[in-house]
């Protein structure tokens, strides 16, 4: 195809051929213009024969982020870099789609004259303010002739998809699990697991590569000729955790707001979770596409993160008849305002979960006090969650903000009674 | 570098054929060359820009006065002075045109200007009242349908200048090279397309020797038609 350059110039020399042709007829000047004319045309067909000639595989390309899962609100780098491998010298244009992410700094589009084995490299700084899915790419080669006037664009990829996940997906800190929260029936003494109680010795077997260093059985190796021992243990008291989030509309108030929050504050518990040996399932119950993802070790917590961050508010939902779907956990944790769930409705869903040996706890985010109307509508919330405890008793209305630790909490305590 | 000498060998017959011109023109008014030369200082760099527009505002309010107080010459004088500096002023717009486009339309213009000014000197309209008269006549004839050609003959002796224009066109092809880089690169398609002009040449200057009323057409008939062909054929291999 023509550039824009090119695509003057052709308007251009139409014009001036038909005037110098028609009104304006001077013989050397009307040969003149035939003749540039003529040149122009032909060097079109053959620039266009010649770049048609290049392949997307006549360019290797690699595309490396700084962060292969970005939070919301961090910055990170983008590098793309394009080599020619077509056996001779291409003027190439390199540009990459950032889609609706914001570039901070530098640029997705960079141009020069690459040789055989030379590459360029796109090199700029993205942004996500919220998190989501986001497309980045493809990147595509605009090859031109060397004179700018006809062009061909190459596709070399597919659409990148990248997950932002929540600004709050972070290891949740020591201060959280001793944060001091409304007591609860599992609240008090209980087994240490500072003392091993999480982990009770199975076997001693040879050690294999890629095993922990800190499960080598020191005095054992001692003892043995050159073998390496490891200890294995097996966790008793493993939980299955499950939170049930609600992502409708209604939890789309505050700033951030409580379907963020709350999917930040799930993030970093299950990877809590995760990291003592529970298995963790998250049903968005509410959302444009309600889905239950388990995560049952540490391997699948980038999954579940990406499941999180990709959540989107919908339709509005029937808890019970979706509840009944659901099998047995230990531990269920509703999380989210749950406008639409009255007290007989709660309490069928905490039978439910009870006759399958699980405990029920709900917490209603409240969103952060800025103004006169959160205020009173945080205080309808509290006496919501009063209402609802008549029907079961673990409903906590929380600040949006403390989710973290009374989940944190709430899980410690259920470990220690397991 | 070369692509300055190359834009200014194309240039080059506008620019002669305006001087030749302009030796035969009657100079006794001074607004002549105020007007010309203001013109041409505001388009030549940005350095005299400012000159430039106080030459022409200056000169413009004055002479403006003059002819409402009844003296009409230098009014006519300076915008006589204005029309016969258009060519030059073309070619520097060509000259400094970032693209071959630009630079095509400047030669273009500023050739047809230069002969519509020698056409105009030739049929001895040295007086720049008349010289002034005679131009704006010519210019609004282009929208007339008596008149089906408004550029004159080329200037006598016509072989210099017809070398001198064959010359400026291969400039012309040349500055394709020249652009967009320090120096020129020449590939393949460049290549190609010059061993293609060159053949075609011959077809012509024979076509338009054997029939000049027909040749016009001819060109232009086979210029649309080389582009239909091309239209056509890129649309079905890309």
């Amino acid at each position: 195809m023509l550039t824009n350059q090119g695509f003057k110039l052709l308007i251009t020399l139409f014009i001036l051929s038909i005037v110098s042709s028609t009104v304006s007829v001077n013989q050397p000047l009307t040969l003149s213009i035939f003749v540039v004319t003529f040149f122009a045309l032909v060097y079109f067909y053959f620039a266009v024969e010649d770049i048609r000639r290049v392949r997307a595989n006549d360019f290797g390309f690699s595309r490396k982020l700084s962060k292969t899962l970005p939070k919301a609100g961090e910055k990170f780098e983008v590098v793309v870099n394009v080599v020619n491998l077509a056996g001779r010298k291409l003027r190439v244009m390199v540009l990459d789609n950032v889609g609706s992410l914001n570039v901070v700094s530098g640029s997705s589009v960079a141009e020069g004259y690459l040789g055989h084995g030379e590459a360029i490299a796109v090199r700029y700084v993205l942004l996500a303010g919220e998190r989501g899915l986001y497309r980045l790419g493809p990147v595509s080669v605009r090859v031109s002739d060397d004179y700018g006037l006809v062009c061909r664009y190459i596709t070399l990829e597919e659409e990148y998809r990248l997950v932002v996940a929540s600004a709050g997906s972070e290891k949740p800190r020591l201060s959280d699990a001793v944060k001091k929260v409304e007591p609860t029936l599992f609240t008090g003494s209980g087994s240490s697991y500072q003392q091993g109680v999480d982990d009770v010795f199975r076997e001693l077997t040879l050690y294999e590569e890629g095993q922990p260093l800190k499960s080598i059985d020191w005095r054992r190796t001692a003892r043995e000729n050159g073998e390496i021992y490891v200890r294995k243990y097996d966790k008793l008291n493993l939980l299955k955790v499950l939170f049930l989030v609600d992502c409708s509309r209604a939890n789309q108030l505050g700033k951030p707001s409580i379907l963020d929050s709350s999917l930040s504050a799930v993030s970093a518990a299950a990877l809590s979770m995760l990291e003592k040996g529970d298995v963790v399932s998250v049903a968005t119950v509410g959302s444009s596409k309600p889905e239950l993802h388990s995560a049952y070790g540490m391997k699948d917590y980038e999954g579940l993160v990406k499941f999180l961050s990709a959540v989107s508010p919908g339709k509005s939902y029937d808890l019970f008849e979706y509840v009944k779907e659901l099998g047995a956990y230990h531990v269920v944790f509703m999380v989210g305002r749950f406008v639409g769930v009255d007290g007989p409705t709660l309490r069928k869903v905490f039978e439910h979960f009870r006759r399958g040996g699980g405990i029920l706890f709900t917490l209603i985010p409240m969103t952060d006090e800025k103004n006169r109307i959160e205020t009173a509508l945080n205080e309808l919330e509290k006496q919501r969650a009063e209402s609802l405890k008549q029907y079961c008793s673990y409903v906590y209305a929380v600040k949006q903000n403390e989710l973290l630790p009374h989940l944190i909490h709430l899980h410690k305590t259920m470990r220690m009674t397991a | 570098m070369i692509d300055k000498a190359l834009r200014l060998t194309a240039l080059f017959p506008p620019v002669l054929i305006t001087a030749v011109a302009l030796s035969r023109i009657d100079m006794s008014n001074p607004f002549v060359l105020v007007g010309m030369f203001s013109l041409i200082f505001i388009s030549a760099t940005d350095r005299f820009k400012w000159a430039g527009v106080v030459l022409v505002y200056v000169p413009a309010i004055y002479t403006v006065y003059l002819l409402l107080t009844g003296t009409v010459s230098p009014f006519l004088g300076l915008a006589a002075g204005y029309i016969i500096s258009t060519p030059y002023v073309l070619a520097i717009s060509a000259y400094r045109s970032p693209n071959v486009a630009g630079l095509i339309t400047g030669y273009y213009t500023s050739y047809l200007f230069a002969l519509l000014l020698y056409g105009a000197v030739a049929g001895g309209n040295i007086q720049p009242e008349r010289l002034f008269l005679t131009l704006i006549r010519n210019l609004l004839g282009i929208a007339s349908l008596e008149r089906v050609n408004m550029t004159p003959a080329t200037p006598e002796p016509s072989a210099i200048y017809n070398s001198l224009t064959a010359v400026a066109t291969f400039s012309l092809l040349a500055c394709f090279a020249a652009l967009e880089a320090a120096k020129p690169r020449i590939n393949t398609a460049f290549i190609k397309s010059l061993l293609a002009v060159v053949a075609v040449l011959p077809f012509i200057v024979f076509a338009s020797d054997f029939s000049p009323a027909a040749s016009s057409f001819l060109l232009l008939g086979s210029l649309v038609s080389l582009l239909a062909f091309l239209a056509v054929r890129m649309r079905w291999r890309m």
